[in-house]
């Protein structure tokens, strides 16, 4: 199947300006694309720069953070210039996004059922009636039990597992071209994150809509991502189909996030961990960011910051000395 | 000598010795309610309670350890904080080393209470922020005054430190200073510090990076090796519970339901809970990706305050029958070892370790 490019995003950059009058920087020369249809999961540990990605794209950083991009286009338009206004417009119907604590994003105010068919009735141009119809009919799509009460109810009244499914229903409401989730089952318990998931893949089974999926969570994206971006300290450092990433990765830090992952399926799981820590934003290594905890690091990764480049159709690797079936030691 | 010093010493002088026998922990229906409602109504009418833990009973072995899973709310850390007795007790016995504790005199638990240590969750909020590392580490060998000199004291809070992998250094740094999985091993100094026998680790990697979490399960284990020491695991993930844990308890809803070997479990659960538990982990290995889960479970977690009558469980089984609704049921052995609280256990559980079990046979 042909795939069109939803989204494509070329050199994005984010900086936070300091209090010193300095900069650091939390993204660097971020650029991929995804097409329609197409679930691409990001993966990364704590504050490698997804969320800030993230809130890039959807032009809904504030101050202190900067973003430049060469572009960001959305169907083929750029949308990196677009003022506050036209990208209010954008978000809700061609663009959308779900977070990890629905409450955030929800308003306490007001009803599930006023901020749905707000939503819908902004968006779609059709009069209160309609719009609430179509508000029941995405909650129940959404396998909230009992739709027409849970429409009038408060979010407080509503379980963390509800909370998300409603923010679901918003976030597809106008069926968008582009979603971000990000990290949508990280505060959930463990089988109301599975509901939350399975849900998520028949809504998008057969919908056009292209999904960026955030997590720190390897098994999720085993379970749900067609291709992935693997992050590290702000770059992306490995890009490959979900198969290739899990079985042939190239990167030295994914196959240490493999690695660190504990194998549920099989009896004797060893764990290897990497050493040290993530570095900190104001005190980047020199070369290669991962060059301190890299067991294949050699001189050149000390002063040379690897570019990501293609190794294969498909698979792209930004490292010095990348692996060749190193992995796969089983 | 009065009788109660001399038991005492008696007391100190056992536990000074390496327990031989095979349950250094025994918990025997144990039974934590929090009052909820109005404390100004007294009498039936105002009042309800949230049953915690209700009535649950297990043993953790002599240098092993005991992995307690089960979803948010269910009683986990309950049952951890009234065994060491930061919360009291309803109802119920703990056994330490063959001594009840949870109705124990003050002055013996303090006999006590070094040899059972616990590690929180979140390295953030659990450690004193105005507090040097050091003076963290040499807290409880303070107050238990285990140490003749401040020499000694020295030597002893340093070498923790290295035993976890600190630099001695760090020692007059502030938590803040650290990062999530540096200040989980400040935590962990501090709780071998008085060479317990037992930990509590209550979710003690959750709030870490993976690759994080890997260096602190490792040095859990090594640990555990080197000091004989025994584990009270407890999680909301199986995944983590399982790589540590020899035998591995299921909670939902302040009740244990399931109670059996690790690799049993993972291979034939007999409960429907667990069989839901374990279908809910998403596995890293993309090749495997299930098309539909069929054991996957519906429905949200009842609330505590109002648990379902008979089989808590029963709103949420798909094997269900009349009996499940008003008969609790019974926690029985099904195989040796293998304990579950069912009135239809499942017979041939689908697990997710099958297919490595047939591949190894
Ligand atoms: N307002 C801010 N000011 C300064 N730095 C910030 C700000 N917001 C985020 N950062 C930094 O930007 C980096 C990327 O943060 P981001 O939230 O994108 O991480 P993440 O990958 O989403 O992590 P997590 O998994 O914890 O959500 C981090 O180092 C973070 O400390
Ligand atoms: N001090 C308290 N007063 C009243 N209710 C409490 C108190 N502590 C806990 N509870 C309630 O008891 C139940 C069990 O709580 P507990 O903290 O033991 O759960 P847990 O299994 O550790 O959950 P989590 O995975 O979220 O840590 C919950 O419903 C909780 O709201
Ligand atoms: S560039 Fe060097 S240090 Fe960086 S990941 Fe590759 S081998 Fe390791
Ligand atoms: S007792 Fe009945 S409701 Fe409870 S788990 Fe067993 S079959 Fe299900
Ligand atoms: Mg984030
Ligand atoms: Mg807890």
């Amino acid at each position: 199947m042909e795939r069109q490019t939803t989204l494509e995003v070329r050199n994005l950059n984010v900086y936070f300006k300091t209090a010193g009058g300095n900069r650091t920087q939390a993204v660097r020369n971020l650029s991929f694309q995804v097409g329609s249809g197409e679930l691409l999961g990001i993966v990364g540990e704590s504050g490698c720069g997804k969320s800030v990605s993230s809130l890039a794209i959807m032009g809904l950083l504030e101050f202190p953070a900067i973003a430049e991009a060469d572009k960001i286009c959305l169907m083929g338009t750029d949308i990196s210039k677009n003022s506050r206004e036209e990208m209010r417009k954008l978000r809700g119907s061609e663009l959308s996004m779900i977070f990890q604590e629905p409450m955030t994003s929800l308003n306490p105010l007001f009803t599930i059922g006023a901020q749905l068919s707000d939503t819908i009735a902004l968006h779609q141009e059709c009069g209160k009636a309609e719009a609430k119809r179509r508000a029941v009919e995405m909650l129940e799509k959404v396998g909230i039990p009992r739709a027409e009460a849970v429409y009038k109810s408060y979010p407080n009244e509503l379980s963390g597992g509800m909370r998300q499914r409603v923010m679901i229903a918003i976030a597809l409401a106008n069926s968008p071209k582009l979603l971000i989730a990000d990290e949508p089952t990280t505060a959930l318990d463990v089988t109301i994150q599975a509901q939350i998931l399975e849900l998520m893949r028949d809504l998008i089974q057969d919908s056009n809509t292209a999904i960026l999926f955030i997590t720190h969570d390897l098994g999720v994206i085993a379970e749900m991502a067609d291709r992935v971006l693997v992050m590290y300290a702000g770059s992306i450092v490995e890009e490959a189909d979900v198969m290739t990433l899990f079985h042939n990765c190239a990167h030295p830090y994914t196959q240490g996030l493999l690695d660190s992952t504990i194998k549920v399926h099989e009896i004797h799981d060893e764990l290897r961990c990497i050493e040290g820590v993530v570095p900190s934003l104001r005190d980047m290594p020199s070369g290669c960011a991962f060059h301190p905890r890299c067991p294949y690091a050699q001189e050149d990764c000390r002063s040379q910051r690897p570019e990501l480049r293609k190794t294969a159709e498909g698979h792209a690797v930004a490292c010095l000395h990348p692996l060749r079936g190193r992995w796969n030691h089983d | 000598m009065t009788k109660a010093r001399e038991r005492a010493e008696q007391l100190r002088q056992e536990l000074a010795r390496p327990y031989e026998g095979e349950n250094l922990l025994e918990v025997r229906h144990l039974k934590k309610y929090f009052r909820t409602g109005s404390r100004f109504l007294p009498g039936k009418s105002g009042q309800s309670y949230i049953r915690a833990v209700d009535d649950v009973s297990f043993t953790v072995k002599s240098g092993q350890t005991l992995g307690i899973v089960g979803e948010s709310g269910c009683g986990k850390s309950t049952t951890g904080n009234t065994i060491i007795r930061l919360l009291e007790k309803t109802s119920g016995e703990v056994y330490f080393q063959g001594h009840e504790i949870s109705d124990m005199s003050k002055e013996e638990m303090e006999i006590i209470r070094p040899n059972i240590q616990m590690i929180f969750q979140d390295p953030y909020s659990s450690l004193n922020p105005r507090m040097r590392v050091f003076d963290i580490i040499a807290e409880p060998l303070r107050t238990h005054r285990v140490c003749k000199s401040e020499g000694e004291l020295r030597e002893q809070v340093l070498d923790m430190m290295s035993v976890v992998g600190l630099q001695p250094d760090y020692a007059s740094r502030y938590p803040h200073e650290f990062s999530g999985g540096q200040r989980q091993r400040i935590g962990i100094a501090r709780a071998l510090a008085l060479r317990p026998k037992l930990i509590i680790c209550d979710e003690p990697v959750s709030a870490l990076d993976v690759s994080i979490q890997a260096q602190v399960l490792n040095l859990l284990a090594s640990l555990q090796k080197e000091f004989h020491l025994s584990y009270i695991f407890i999680a909301h993930g199986l995944p983590t519970v399982k790589h540590v844990s020899d035998r591995i308890a299921v909670m939902y809803l302040g009740q244990l339901v399931e109670l059996a070997g690790t690799d049993e479990l993972f291979a034939s659960p007999c409960h429907p809970y667990t069989e839901g538990l374990l279908a809910a982990i998403p596995i890293p290995d993309p090749a495997l990706r299930k098309e539909r889960r069929s054991a996957l479970l519906q429905g949200d977690l009842p609330s505590p305050a109002n648990p379902p009558s008979g089989c808590r469980f029963h709103t949420r089984c798909a094997h269900c029958k009349e009996i499940c609704e008003e008969t609790v049921p019974a926690w029985r052995e099904v195989r040796p070892g293998h304990f579950v609280a069912c009135h239809f256990p499942v017979e041939n559980g689908r697990g997710i370790l099958e297919r490595q079990d047939a591949a190894v046979k």
